[in-house]
C-alpha cells in the first residue's frame, strides 16, 4: 500500500481495520479505517494519505456509500465518527453550527429544544450523519426549495485533499462573500473535500402536519386527480405515489397518492379540504400519529438497499415534474416504485438487471435521466452509474483536477468516473 | 478644458483613431480631442473594433466617449472607470462573437445588466469592453405547468413577475431595484431584497443557465429537472460576472399567494423593535419579510416625495408581512399585534388593501434613494450580523457614528440581520471624508467580529474586495481563485472584482471610494 513508515498515520487517525459493521462498497472494504479525534488530526490525517497517494472515501453514517461508480482505488475510509457535537446553537438566529460527523438525529434533538428542525428525512435516517447528507446532497422525500441541502448549508470548514484547512461562506442565514462554494461541495460526494464542520440554517417546527392517503384503483385516476391537486393553490409540502406493491406496506390498498402538509393550522386544513374532494380517488382518508410517521418511513428508506439481496437493483429516474406521471406509467411493469412528482423523481427497486437499461431509455424519451443508485457490480462496471453526462462536465472534470490534482479523494466515484 | 458651441470640434471618429496601429499614436489623438475626451478605445485597435462591429452591428457597438461615458460606474457613482467601447449583442451567438473576440485580443470585458449595483461589480476596472445585455430583454418561454420560465438575462427583475402574472405566478427575487435591475445582473450577485427571508435569494429561483464562457465557449448548466454533478449553477450564481456571462436562464416560478398581510408597527426605541422581532420568529412561522427603520431613515423618507406615512417622531419603524391562505393571517396580524404592544409598540396598523400595502412599502423601498437628497454622496453598507446581536451591533454602530461625528441611517432585513447602514457625507470635504472611511471600516469590522459577513446581497465587487480578508484566510481565498481559474483561466472577464487587488488596505479602497463623487440614487 505504501512505501514510507505508517506508524505516525496509525496514531494521529486513530487506525484500525475495518470491522463488520463498516459499510462496503461494491462488496468492498478498504484495508484501513482512519477514525481522527479532531479536524486537527484529520488534516495530519489527509495530508499524509495525499503524501502517500492513498485513496482516501471520506465517510460519515455510510448509509449512502453504495450510491456511485465502482471505486478506482481504495486504501482507506477517513471517517467522521469522531468529529461529533452542536458547536453553537442560537434559535433566535435560525442557525446551527454543527461538527460534520453528528448523526443528524442527535442534531435533530438538539434543535427540537428550540422548537425547530432541520428538514431533512435521508433513508436510514437514524445511522445518517449531517456531513454525509450534505455529501450525498441526499435529504430525502422533502425537496421543495428552501428545505433542500443547498438552501440550507450557510458555510463550512472542510479539508481539501492535501489536508489545508479552508472555510467558505459563513454563519449568517444571508451572505454573499466570496464564491459559492457550499453549492459546489453539497452532492459532491467526498470528490473535493473532507467536510470537519458546517453552519447551517434551521426551521421552525411547523405548527402543523397533516398526512393524507388517497387510494385509487389504477394509475389514470391518479394521475388526474394529481393534475387537479397541481393546478389549484394547495401547497403540499410532499406529495408521493406509491405503487400498489408498496401501498401494502403501508396497509393501504391500491395506488395511494400520499399528501403531506406542513405549516399553519388554518393553511393545512383548507388545502386538506381541497385533496378530500379529489373526484377520482376510492377514499381519502388522514393519517394520524404513528401511522403517519410509519408511512413516511417506509417512504424515507425505500431508496436504501435489503442487505441481503445480490441482485438488488435501486434506480432513479429523474424527470420533469409534469412528466413523472408518464415516466411512471411507462415504467410500472418492472418493480415496485415511489415517485415524487413534485420534483420529478421516480425510485424504483428490482431484482432485474436490464430494468436500468428500459428506465434509462423510459426517461431518456422524456428529456430526463435515469441513475443505478445501487446494483450487481457486474452490472455497475458496464456503465456510469450517473447516466447522462451534465452539461458543463468539462467545467467539472477542471475543478476536480484543480482541487484534487492527485486523485485521493472517492477517485473513480463521481459522475464522468472522475 | 475648452467647449462651447463656437469651438466646438467633434471628437475622433473611431474610424480616424483605430486606423492608427500604434497605440501609443492612438492615445495621442484622443489626448488632443479639444472637447475633453474621458474614454478612448485607446485598447482596441482596428482589427478587434472591426471584428466586434461585425459581431454586432454598427448599431450595437458604442465607442464615443459621450456614448460610453454613462458605463462607467454602477449604482455606487464612487467607483469610476471608462470602458473603450460598450456591446449591445442581441443574442447568445453574438454575445460569444465579442467574448471570443476579446479573449483572442487579450482585451478585458465585463458583462452588465442595468448597472444598479451596489458594490462596483459592474464597472470595467481596466477599460475593455463592457457587454450590456439590454437587449436580451425576452421571456423565451413559460412553462405553467411545471411553473417555470426561460428568459434572456437582461430581461428587468419585475418584467418576469408583470409577463407571467396572468398565469397567476411570479419570480420571487425582489431587490429593492426590482423595476430596473435584470436578472443577469441578479445571477452575477446572488441578490436578495425583502422577501428572501422567506423565499431565498436568487440562487433558490434559478434551475439552469445558459453561459458563454470568458473563451467564448457556450455551455447549457443545469437543467429544469433534478440533473447529476457538481451544482455549476449554484457555484455561478453570485460569482460576480468572473466567471463567464450568463445569457439565458430558466427560472423558477411561484405561485401568487392568495393572500397577503403587511403590519405596521412603531416603536420608542430600536432595542424593543428589535425584541419583538425575536418573538415574532419565535412564533415559529416564518414571516414573508421583516424589515426595519431607524428614526433617522424615517425623517428622510417622509420628507421626500414617496412618504411612506409613518410617524415622524417614531424611533423604529417595523414593518411584517405574511403570506398565505387568508384565514390564517388574520390570526397571525392579532398575535403579531399583541407582540408588538407587548414590546412597546405605540403603534400598530395593518394594511387594508393593495392600495394601502404599497403605501406601507413605497417608503422602505424609497429609502435609499431618499437619502441622496442628505448630502452630496452617499456609502450604503451591506453587513450581516446574527440576528439576536441586532440591539448590540446597532448600539455600537450609533457610536461608531457619534464617535466620529456623522450620522448613520439604518434601514435593514431585520429578519436575516442584514444591515444597510446609509452614511451620508460630502466627499468634498476632506475630514468629513476622512471619518466616514474611519466609521465605514469599523462598522464592517464590528460585523465580522459578532460571527457575521461583509455583505449580505450586494456582493463584494470593487468596493469590498480590500474586505473580504476579514472574513476569509489566505488558503479560503486560495482555493476561490483556484475556482476562478477554472472559469476564467486568462482573468480578463471582469477583472479587479472579488480578491484584494494588492493595491491597498481597506482604508484605501474607501479612500478610493470617497473621492468619487455624485450622490448616489
Amino acid at each position: 500500500m505504501t512505501s514510507g513508515d505508517v506508524r505516525p498515520l496509525l496514531e494521529e487517525a486513530n487506525a484500525r481495520p475495518p470491522a463488520v459493521s463498516d459499510p462496503t462498497i461494491d462488496g468492498m472494504k478498504p484495508p484501513l479505517v482512519l477514525e481522527p479525534g479532531s479536524a486537527k488530526a484529520a488534516g495530519a490525517t489527509l495530508s499524509f494519505c495525499h503524501r502517500e497517494g492513498l485513496a482516501v472515501v471520506p465517510c460519515g453514517g455510510g448509509t449512502r456509500l453504495h450510491v456511485g461508480n465502482l471505486p478506482a482505488r481504495l486504501d482507506c475510509y477517513l471517517s467522521s465518527a469522531h468529529l461529533t457535537g452542536v458547536a453553537s446553537y442560537q434559535p433566535g438566529d435560525l442557525t446551527v453550527s454543527v461538527e460534520a460527523g453528528t448523526p443528524l438525529r442527535e442534531l435533530q434533538s438538539a434543535l427540537a429544544e428550540g422548537r425547530q428542525f432541520i428538514p431533512w428525512d435521508p433513508p436510514r435516517a437514524d445511522s445518517a450523519t449531517v456531513g454525509g447528507v450534505l455529501a450525498a446532497g441526499e435529504p430525502g422525500f422533502r425537496r421543495a426549495p428552501g428545505a433542500r441541502p443547498r438552501d440550507l448549508l450557510l458555510g463550512f470548514e472542510a479539508l481539501l485533499a492535501d489536508g489545508t484547512p479552508v472555510a467558505a461562506g459563513g454563519r449568517v442565514v444571508k451572505n454573499v462573500s466570496g464564491y459559492e462554494l457550499t453549492k459546489l461541495l453539497v452532492g459532491s460526494r467526498g470528490t473535493l473535500a473532507f467536510l470537519t464542520r458546517v453552519h447551517l440554517r434551521v426551521r421552525p417546527i411547523p405548527e402543523t402536519i397533516v398526512t393524507l392517503a388517497a387510494s385509487f384503483d389504477d394509475l389514470e385516476p391518479l394521475a388526474s386527480s394529481l393534475s387537479s391537486l397541481r393546478s389549484g393553490v394547495a401547497t403540499p409540502e410532499v406529495v408521493a405515489v406509491v405503487d400498489p406493491a408498496v401501498g401494502t406496506s403501508l396497509s393501504l390498498k391500491g395506488w395511494v397518492l400520499l399528501v403531506r402538509f406542513e405549516g399553519i393550522d388554518e393553511e393545512a386544513s383548507g388545502d386538506c379540504r381541497k385533496v378530500e374532494q379529489l373526484p377520482r380517488a376510492n377514499d381519502v382518508s388522514r393519517l394520524e400519529g404513528s401511522d403517519a410517521d410509519r408511512a413516511w418511513n417506509v417512504l424515507r428508506d425505500f431508496p436504501s438497499p435489503d442487505s441481503g439481496s445480490e441482485s438488488e437493483c435501486i434506480l432513479l429516474g429523474q424527470v420533469l415534474p409534469s412528466d413523472t406521471m408518464r415516466l411512471v406509467g411507462r415504467w410500472q411493469v418492472h418493480g415496485s416504485l415511489v415517485a415524487y412528482p413534485e420534483a420529478g423523481r421516480l425510485y424504483s427497486k428490482t431484482d432485474d438487471p436490464e430494468a436500468y437499461w428500459s428506465l434509462l431509455e423510459s426517461a431518456q424519451e422524456l428529456g430526463g435521466n435515469a441513475i443505478l443508485e445501487s446494483g450487481p457490480q457486474a452490472l455497475k462496471s458496464q456503465l456510469d452509474v450517473f447516466g447522462e453526462t451534465p452539461g458543463g462536465f468539462e467545467l467539472m472534470r477542471k475543478i476536480k483536477e484543480k482541487m484534487d490534482p492527485k486523485k485521493i479523494l472517492s477517485p473513480g466515484r463521481f459522475v464522468g468516473r472522475l | 478644458m475648452k467647449s462651447g458651441f463656437a469651438t466646438y470640434r467633434a471628437p475622433p471618429s473611431v474610424a480616424e483613431v483605430a486606423a492608427q496601429p500604434c497605440p501609443a499614436t492612438r492615445r495621442a489623438i484622443l489626448a488632443s480631442a479639444p472637447n475633453g475626451v474621458l474614454a478612448c478605445p485607446a485598447m482596441l485597435g482596428r482589427r478587434v473594433l472591426g471584428k466586434l462591429e461585425e459581431v454586432v452591428g454598427p448599431h450595437g457597438l458604442l465607442v464615443r466617449p459621450e456614448h460610453v461615458l454613462v458605463y462607467e460606474c454602477d449604482g455606487t457613482t464612487a467607483f469610476k472607470s471608462p470602458p473603450d467601447a460598450v456591446v449591445l449583442p442581441r443574442s447568445t451567438e453574438e454575445v460569444s462573437g465579442v467574448v471570443r473576440a476579446c479573449a483572442e485580443a487579450k482585451i478585458p470585458f465585463v458583462g452588465r445588466g442595468a448597472g444598479t449595483g451596489l458594490s462596483g461589480g459592474a464597472i470595467p476596472s481596466e477599460g475593455g469592453v463592457v457587454v450590456a445585455m439590454n437587449r436580451m430583454n425576452r421571456i423565451l418561454s413559460l412553462d405553467v405547468e411545471n411553473r417555470t420560465a426561460r428568459v434572456e438575462t437582461g430581461i428587468v427583475n419585475l418584467e418576469i413577475s408583470r409577463g407571467v402574472a396572468a398565469n397567476g405566478l411570479f419570480f420571487a427575487p425582489d431587490p429593492s431595484s426590482q423595476s430596473s435591475c435584470t436578472v443577469g445582473g441578479n445571477i452575477a450577485e446572488n441578490a436578495g431584497g425583502p422577501h428572501c427571508f422567506k423565499y431565498g435569494a436568487t440562487t433558490a429561483h434559478v434551475l439552469a443557465l445558459t453561459v458563454v464562457l470568458p473563451n467564448g465557449e457556450v455551455v447549457d448548466l443545469g437543467q429544469r429537472r433534478e440533473s447529476v454533478g457538481y451544482d455549476l449553477v449554484g457555484l455561478f450564481i453570485g460569482s460576480e460576472g468572473t466567471f463567464g456571462i450568463a445569457t439565458a436562464a430558466e427560472v423558477r416560478l411561484l405561485p401568487l399567494p392568495e393572500a397577503i398581510k403587511t403590519c405596521l408597527a412603531t416603536f420608542p426605541s430600536m432595542v424593543e423593535a428589535c425584541e419583538a422581532v425575536s418573538d415574532i420568529v419565535a412564533l415559529g412561522i416564518l414571516p414573508a419579510a421583516v424589515e426595519m427603520m431607524d428614526r433617522a431613515t424615517i425623517e428622510v423618507v417622509e420628507a421626500g416625495a414617496s412618504a411612506g406615512g409613518y410617524p415622524k417622531d417614531a424611533e423604529a419603524v417595523l414593518l411584517v408581512e405574511f403570506d398565505g391562505a387568508p384565514a390564517g393571517l388574520d390570526r397571525l396580524e392579532r398575535e403579531v399585534g399583541r407582540i408588538c404592544r407587548r414590546r412597546g409598540a405605540v403603534a400598530f396598523l395593518a394594511a387594508r388593501d393593495a392600495t394601502e400595502r404599497e403605501k406601507l412599502w413605497k417608503g422602505r423601498k424609497a429609502a435609499f434613494g431618499a437619502m441622496g437628497r442628505l448630502s452630496t454622496d452617499l456609502y450604503v453598507q451591506d453587513g450581516v450580523v446574527p440576528r439576536t446581536r441586532l440591539p448590540e451591533v446597532l448600539a455600537k454602530v450609533d457610536e461608531i457614528g457619534r464617535k466620529h461625528g456623522i450620522r448613520v441611517a439604518n434601514v435593514f432585513h431585520a429578519g436575516d440581520g442584514n444591515l444597510h447602514p446609509c452614511i451620508s457625507y460630502d466627499g468634498r470635504d476632506a475630514d468629513e471624508k476622512r471619518r466616514v472611511l474611519a466609521a465605514g471600516s469599523e462598522i464592517l469590522k464590528l460585523c465580522v467580529s459578532v460571527g457575521g459577513a461583509i455583505t449580505g446581497e450586494h456582493g463584494v465587487g470593487t468596493e469590498k474586495a480590500e474586505y473580504i480578508g476579514l472574513m476569509f484566510s489566505d488558503a479560503d481565498l486560495g482555493l476561490m481563485r483556484s475556482i476562478r481559474e477554472v472559469w476564467n483561466p486568462d482573468g480578463l472577464c471582469n477583472p479587479g472584482k472579488v480578491f484584494p487587488t494588492g493595491q491597498g488596505c481597506g482604508e484605501n479602497a474607501l479612500g478610493r471610494l470617497a473621492s468619487g463623487g455624485g450622490a448616489w440614487i
